[in-house]
């Protein structure tokens, strides 16, 4: 028999291969896994969300809901997604934002508590709240939350994002403020808050894309985009608010107009906080409804 | 005769006193009811440890540049109408202007010094005071009362107040005026551009930071930071071309992704030009921004 002998080259092919072999045998799935994983983000918008005196539709906000979840589950019907978002046994707390100038509907928080009770939730066991989410004790003895608030432009970090929005669960939020703002995604390692957020649900149907004035609001200054960004990731749900409110600056100016500060909070919590993805490559964007005035 | 010139000088300082007071303290003209509209409530002041409460990330603009206090007043006309009354005291009309100057839009000269009129809202600043008037909801009524309010505060107002020093410097042909953005606080440098997260060029409450773009045929982006003196500009020049040009010594003008930007150090001064499609662009403007800051160092 003749001996063969394996070059460099050889050796090195052949080793991978047997390495690679090896982990697609081992562990398909993680394997797999690292090629697709991907954070799925619906944005579903709606014209007829708002009737002509400029007041919401509930019953159309209700469908947009509905519709979203379904699409993000991947089930056949809204009622199952919720069955797979809430059980009967959750203690939920709605995580709302009470800005006085653009609140998160209140149309789409009694959605929202609808649903919880559907899915089997006792309604003493829901609570929808912003500023005093510590001192509530739905909140502190929750087991499942719901996150959701409108984008809108912010002096300090940039934009009032999701990821931002759980700032009230920490006692002193001002003590989050350095770096404009860039250690946000800390407060979703709180137990409070720890594993528990089910569903993202970030409100755009009238974004505030430039803040002017202390108090940051103009009505100059928000447009009807009729849009709502769901997902169970809060960064690459904020990583779509961000780029539609991005587009609308430089449609609106002419001309690229930053954030400033630039919203670094949010790219932080992934890369900081491991909280999703902010790669736009990792991020499985579904667009449903009206593509009008889309911007992305 | 003694205890007469005592009691002349005591209410003469009394007599100064008002008037410093009415001079400085413009929510003393504030009236009690105008038009139908009456004060809600008692008054609010806001300081820095608790304007967050108030304004929440707003509150960073302005404790970024510095003030005393907020004094905070509602007018109310039933129905859920109201007027909120803002007046920050700034440390310094320089101040005022920086603070203005990141929360506006379009600029006008309908009140103060400049002012911003939207939907809604009426912002301006006069000498170290910024001062905002909003309704809520919006109506004629309430704009015209807001109206009346903001006159009745630009007035109260006697002293000016005068522009940054810093803006002499910056070179007026094709200066986008609207534009000009001052700030002691590094976390306004990326308000064109992005520069950095940190800061970059060891901007404190001690240097004065300019913004600005220039426009033409380019659409240029000027940077200046004013040092308190030659050491720390060049500090500032180094670190600033090590972390944006990854060089100690950059060329005068770099290109990075097809755009060109340069930086210079004139004295205790640090100067960027930034995002030129045009290498020759940006060295005119460096040029031009040089000439200006020896042109008034010389004349010192």
């Amino acid at each position: 028999m003749k001996e063969q002998s394996l070059t460099r080259r050889e050796f090195i092919k052949t080793g991978t291969i047997a390495a690679v072999g090896a982990i697609v045998v081992n562990s398909p799935l993680k394997f797999f896994a690292m090629q697709t994983v991907k954070s799925k983000v619906v944005l579903i918008r709606n014209e007829n969300v708002f009737n002509d005196n400029g007041k919401i539709v509930a019953g159309v906000l209700e469908q947009m809901l509905d519709d979203a979840v379904k699409v993000l589950f991947n089930t056949n019907n809204s009622t199952q997604a919720w069955n797979k978002i809430l059980k009967p046994e959750d203690v939920l707390g709605i995580k709302s934002n009470v800005w006085r100038n653009l609140r998160t509907p209140f149309e789409l928080e009694q959605v929202l508590k609808k649903r919880a009770i559907d899915a089997g939730i006792k309604e003493k066991d829901i609570s929808i709240n912003d500023h005093g989410v510590l001192r509530d004790n739905v909140f502190k003895r929750s087991t499942a939350l719901i996150n959701t608030r409108p984008m809108r432009t912010h002096y300090w970090s940039g934009v009032g994002s999701l990821v931002k929005n759980y700032i009230m669960f920490e006692e002193y939020p001002a003590s989050l403020h350095p770096d404009s703002c860039a250690d946000l995604g800390k407060v979703w390692l709180y137990p409070i808050v720890r594993g528990k957020t089910r569903l993202n649900v970030l409100v755009l149907l009238t974004p505030l894309f430039h803040s002017v004035g202390p108090h940051g609001f103009s009505k100059d200054y928000i447009w009807r985009y009729n849009g709502l960004i769901v997902g169970t990731d809060p960064v690459a749900c904020d990583v779509i608010g961000l780029r539609i409110i991005e587009a609308k600056r430089k449609e609106f100016f002419g001309e690229d107009n930053p954030l400033n500060p630039p919203a670094k909070h949010i790219k932080l919590a992934d890369t900081r906080f491991h909280l999703g993805t902010a790669d736009p490559k990792k991020i499985d964007l579904i667009k449903i409804g009206s593509k009008e005035g889309i911007l992305i | 005769m003694k205890g007469f010139y005592h009691l002349l000088i005591v209410l003469l300082l009394f007599y100064f006193q008002i008037i410093v007071q009415a001079k400085d303290n413009p929510s003393a003209s504030l009236p009690d009811s105008i038009n139908g509209w009456k004060k809600l409530g008692a008054d609010r002041t806001f300081n820095e440890q608790n304007l967050y409460e108030y304004i929440d990330g707003a509150a960073e603009l302005y404790i970024s540049f510095g003030f005393s206090k907020v004094f905070n007043r509602i007018y109310y006309a039933g129905e859920g109408k109201e007027i909120i009354v803002d007046i920050f005291y700034m440390n310094t009309s320089q101040d005022a202007f920086g603070a203005f100057s990141f929360t506006v839009g379009k600029i006008s000269s309908d009140f103060g010094m400049q002012s911003q009129i939207t939907s809604g809202s009426i912002v301006f600043w006069k000498n170290n005071f910024v001062v905002s008037i909003m309704q809520n909801p919006e109506s004629d009524d309430a704009k015209e009362t807001s109206y009346a309010l903001a006159k009745l505060i630009d007035e109260s107002i006697k002293e000016n107040g005068s522009f940054p020093e810093v803006l002499k410097y910056l070179p007026e042909e094709n200066l986008n005026k609207e534009s000009v953005r001052y700030f002691r606080h590094y976390v306004w440098l990326n308000t064109y551009s992005y520069i950095s997260d940190g800061n970059i060029l060891n901007i404190t409450q001690n240097t004065h930071g300019l913004l600005a773009k220039y426009g033409g045929k380019e659409n240029l982006i000027f940077l200046l930071v004013k040092y308190p003196n030659e050491q720390l500009s060049l500090a500032a020049a180094e670190k600033f071309n090590k972390e944006y040009f990854k060089s100690v010594r950059p060329k005068p003008v770099v290109k990075q992704k097809n755009k060109f930007s340069g930086t210079r150090v004139v004295k205790n001064f640090f100067i960027a030009v930034l995002g030129g499609s045009k290498e020759n662009s940006v060295k005119n403007l460096l040029t031009l921004a040089q000439k200006s800051i020896s042109g008034f160092i010389s004349t010192k």
